[in-house]
């Protein structure tokens, strides 16, 4: 007997290992797939922010394609960085597998970023940086483009006569304000004929802009061209500029859009928004999450673009996506 | 090198038929349960592909017939709009109506536009937009978007320039009423003059979207697969990632789509096999439903796994049973190999009991039967060494028989008293010669010669002892003296006729020993004319073996003449009071 008991054995326990191993693996498979779950902190959850809600609609297209489970957090103010921080908090303990972060704060997300760290999530920044260079990407606007795309329109219809042009932006603005001027200005700078006066900031809401800008044109009547540094100085600049129907004479470049703005666009009061792209924010949030969680070298900065819409274009498809996104289709 | 190809080799060298056995059927097993559940597997994930295709087909058709009753409603709705009197004169060119009397024309249409808009959820509004640029719409007051230019909108411009055929849009945003932005698809038509020839303005419905991407987003297509509707200038109407693809985040094959007649394609572009199903509408959309090919099959794991562990399991089994097959049929065989190693031991008791009826079973009775005569002839070879031995010994005895030694030399002695010198010296001598030829060699055979100078001493002392009383004749031929025969073997019969048979009779006996040839063999007889033999003594010297001292019993010489062979031995023949012959058969030795 060459073939004895124990090889005879051992094949058929091979077999039943074998099975067992397939079925267990098949079916832990089946019954059981890997779920990733991902805490996603925007800045507000608040159903009134447009730009936040179209975010949070890229997350949700992005999550239902990528089969991931999200979770959408928020506070109602924009500016609310301490709630933030305790909904990461409170995140953390659940231990999602990566964390989506539009940080209301420059500084004091360090050590919330350290605790997402240590709970060996990803975490994503998007809209807004946080100083820490270990995020696994940081998704946003780059907005010294969007500045720059904003002066070529200024600057593009211009007929070669110099012209004057002033910036108004919020006192306690954003530091994306600063890089749209930035921008903007980089590109002024390089036009001889454009005199650049400088930036004029109000106080934060729509009126104080409409009274800054009623002021400025009368310190500078020959005003040829307004920057607006984001959707309120826009709104303001143009119910100045409507009121004296300057519209021909003083081109208005706006940021973000709004109904408003979009009217204003349509009478002809504003010549142009730059917009960013909040659903591709949202979206292109959660991919690279899938993508960094499965190992996927990821884009460390990713810009995401900006549109310069105006009257003519704004009905484009990609444009009216852009500036429609919310209406239930 | 050559070490590891015998190596190798040695491996397919089985030692046992078991191990050859059940490894080929393995092999044998293991390759056609590979071979049937490969081919089944693909023959029931294309039948299973085939139905889902089939299936996909008749969703999508399905998805066209509502998508076409739906749009078909509402032209007939449109229809129901545009044959209206009211609406026909009021934008007619030729009916004149005063500044006064448009109201109640207006409120007459506005409210049939309504009446259908309550009935319908999902129409966004009815407009007419004539071109003496006279406007109603669905709501009592409507303040138009100064800033929207309705002539350059597609909608608009398409209806104007198809003269009469509906159009329809691509979803959009509709601007045209102040402050309302809201995503349509826009049915659009030129309003004809009574005669039908000139056009007299154009006819709006705005539909919501909902209907469409319900029809369409309930479509069960699969975990990944969708259904997607283009008008006919490749615009999206429908397609669940149309932000997606409105934001250059992701890409459909659209141009590709657009070129494809109805039917459908297989695609593997930007990832994922992939079919695409087209079905064409009458008003120029087309309707595709995308299903991944991995997906059709959508427990394609669940297939593969059962076929994966039943044959697994078929495997097991299978092995097993050629492991049982094998050892059925190696089982005998080794029992028997077994058997005969024991047999090779020199245990002859061994029995094979195998009793099957085949080829093995006979093999085995085959082998029964061959150790039986084995053991029979081995007891026999035993049997006669043992004989051989004992007659050896009783060969020695005789050879020295002291009875016959005491009784001749107190003949002698007898003699040299009454000084009958000749007859001691005959008699000595005659002593002397019968020793040597009973010394002769220690072979078992002697030639018949040296036999026969035995019996003559023996006779010449016997009748020396008994006087006139015992005579003798020997008459051999002389052809057979050269032969050789077993040692001793006329001595016993003779003695026995002297002492059962002339010395119990009165007068003088004779004694006749004659030998000749006879064909292959020699024949001896020895006769005697003494008081013969009843039956039942005939019967007591053939039975007196070695029981008498007085030397070899008849019956051992019969016996050792017969282990020359069966067809040799000793015949009796006896009348009483007439004498005995006794004819011994021997064969012939050099």
């Amino acid at each position: 007997m060459t073939i004895r008991k124990p090889v005879l054995l051992a094949v058929f326990l091979i077999i039943v290992i074998g099975f067992f191993a397939v079925y267990g693996i098949e079916a832990f498979r089946l019954t059981n797939p890997k779920e990733t779950r991902i805490t996603i902190v925007l800045k507000t959850n608040h159903v009134h922010s447009e730009f936040w809600q179209t975010v949070s609609t890229g997350v949700q297209a992005a999550a239902k394609e990528f089969g991931v489970i999200i979770d959408i957090k928020g506070p109602l103010s924009e500016m609310d960085s301490d709630e933030q921080i305790r909904m990461i908090d409170e995140a953390i303990a659940q231990k999602p597998d990566a964390f989506i972060l539009a940080a209301a704060d420059y500084s004091k997300f360090a050590p919330s970023a350290e605790k997402i760290r240590e709970s060996g999530a990803k975490l994503i920044l998007i809209d807004s940086p946080i100083p820490i260079n270990w995020a696994d990407s940081f998704l946003a606007t780059d907005h010294v483009e969007a500045g720059k795309k904003a002066g070529i329109s200024l600057a593009g219809h211009g007929n070669g006569e110099s012209f004057k042009v002033v910036a108004i932006g919020d006192r306690n603005g954003t530091a994306a304000e600063e890089e749209r001027e930035a921008g903007f200005r980089q590109v002024l700078s390089d036009l001889p004929e454009v005199e650049y006066v400088g930036v004029y900031y109000f106080e934060g809401t729509e009126d104080t802009a409409y009274e800054r800008v009623k002021k400025l044109l009368t310190l500078y009547p020959d005003i040829q061209g307004i920057i607006a540094l984001n959707e309120k100085a826009t709104l303001g600049a143009a119910k100045a500029i409507k009121e004296k129907k300057w519209a021909q004479k003083i081109k208005i470049i706006g940021f973000d859009s709004s109904i408003y703005v979009i009217k204003l666009l349509e009478e002809g009061i504003i010549h142009a928004t730059v917009v960013q792209k909040p659903f591709n924010m949202g979206y292109l949030s959660i991919e690279t999450a899938v993508k960094a969680l499965n190992g996927v070298k990821v884009n460390p900065r990713v810009d995401l673009g900006s549109n310069v819409i105006t009257s003519d274009n704004m009905y484009t498809k990609e444009n009216q996506e852009l500036l429609f996104p919310l209406v239930e289709k | 090198m050559r070490q590891g190809r015998n190596v190798g080799f040695d491996l397919f060298k089985f030692k046992s038929i078991q191990s050859s056995i059940s490894v080929a059927f393995s092999c044998l097993i293991l390759f056609s349960i590979a071979i049937t559940s490969v081919i089944s597997y693909f023959l029931s994930a294309n039948a299973v592909e085939e139905n889902s295709e089939h299936y996909i087909k008749e969703i999508i058709q399905q998805v066209n017939v509502n998508i076409q009753s739906y749009i078909t409603n509402m032209e007939h709705i449109g229809m129901l709009a545009l044959t209206n009197k009211d609406v026909k004169y009021y934008f007619s060119d030729t009916g004149f109506i005063s500044e006064a009397a448009r109201r109640p024309y207006e409120k007459r249409i506005s409210d049939l536009f309504q009446s259908i808009l309550i009935s319908r959820k999902d129409i966004a509004s009815i407009m007419v937009f004539g071109y003496n640029g006279r406007f109603v719409s669905d709501r009592r007051i409507t303040s138009l978007n100064p800033n929207a230019r309705i002539e350059e909108q597609p909608w608009y411009k398409n209806a104007k320039k198809e003269g009469g055929k509906s159009i329809i849009s691509s979803p959009h945003v509709q601007n045209i009423i102040q402050n309302e932005y809201r995503w349509v698809v826009s049915l659009s038509q030129e309003l004809k003059s009574l005669d039908g020839m000139t056009g007299e303005g154009i006819f709006l419905v705005d539909l919501n979207l909902s209907v469409i991407n319900e029809i369409c987003s309930r479509i069960n297509m699969g975990n990944k697969g969708y259904v997607f509707i283009i008008d006919k200038d490749g615009n999206i109407v429908y397609h669940p990632q149309q932000k997606l693809i409105n934001s250059n985040l992701k890409t459909e094959l659209i141009d590709k789509v657009k070129n494809e007649t109805s039917g459908s394609f297989m695609t593997d572009e930007g990832g994922g096999k992939r079919i695409y199903t087209i079905q064409e509408t009458h008003f120029g959309w087309r309707i595709v439903g995308v299903a991944h090919t991995g997906e059709l099959i959508s427990n394609r794991y669940q297939i593969r796994l059962s076929y994966i562990l039943w044959s697994l399991l078929a495997l097991a089994i299978a092995l097993h049973l050629s492991f049982f097959i094998s050892r059925r049929l190696s089982q005998p065989i080794k029992l028997l190999q077994g058997k005969m190693k024991q047999v090779e031991k020199g245990d002859f008791d061994i029995r094979s009991e195998i009793d099957s009826q085949n080829e093995i079973g006979q093999l085995g009775r085959a082998f029964n039967i061959m150790v039986g005569r084995i053991k029979d002839l081995m007891n026999q070879i035993i049997q006669n060494e043992e004989f051989k031995r004992k007659s050896e010994w009783q060969l020695l005895q005789s050879q020295i028989n002291p009875h016959f030694l005491y009784n001749t030399l107190d003949s002698i002695i007898w003699m040299a008293e009454r000084k009958k010198h000749e007859e001691v010296v005959l008699m000595t001598s005659s002593l002397a010669k019968l020793f040597r030829a009973i010394i002769y060699k220690n072979n078992e055979t002697v030639p018949v010669r040296v036999e026969l100078e035995h019996i003559t001493n023996y006779l010449l002392i016997q009748k020396m002892r008994y006087k006139d009383k015992l005579d003798f004749q020997i008459d051999v031929d002389p052809s057979i003296l050269d032969y050789q025969i077993p040692k001793i073997i006329l001595q016993p019969i003779v003695e026995n006729a002297i002492y059962h048979g002339i010395k119990k009779k009165l007068e003088s006996g004779t004694v006749k020993i004659t030998g000749m040839e006879q064909g292959e063999n020699i024949v001896f007889v020895v006769s005697d004319d003494g008081i013969g033999m009843d039956s039942e003594k005939l019967r007591q010297v053939l039975m007196l073996t070695h029981t008498s001292n007085k030397g070899i019993g008849v019956s051992n010489v019969n016996e050792r003449i017969k282990l020359l062979g069966r067809e040799y031995g000793l015949t009796f023949k006896s009348e009483q009071w007439e004498g005995t012959e006794v004819t011994i058969v021997l064969p012939k030795f050099i």
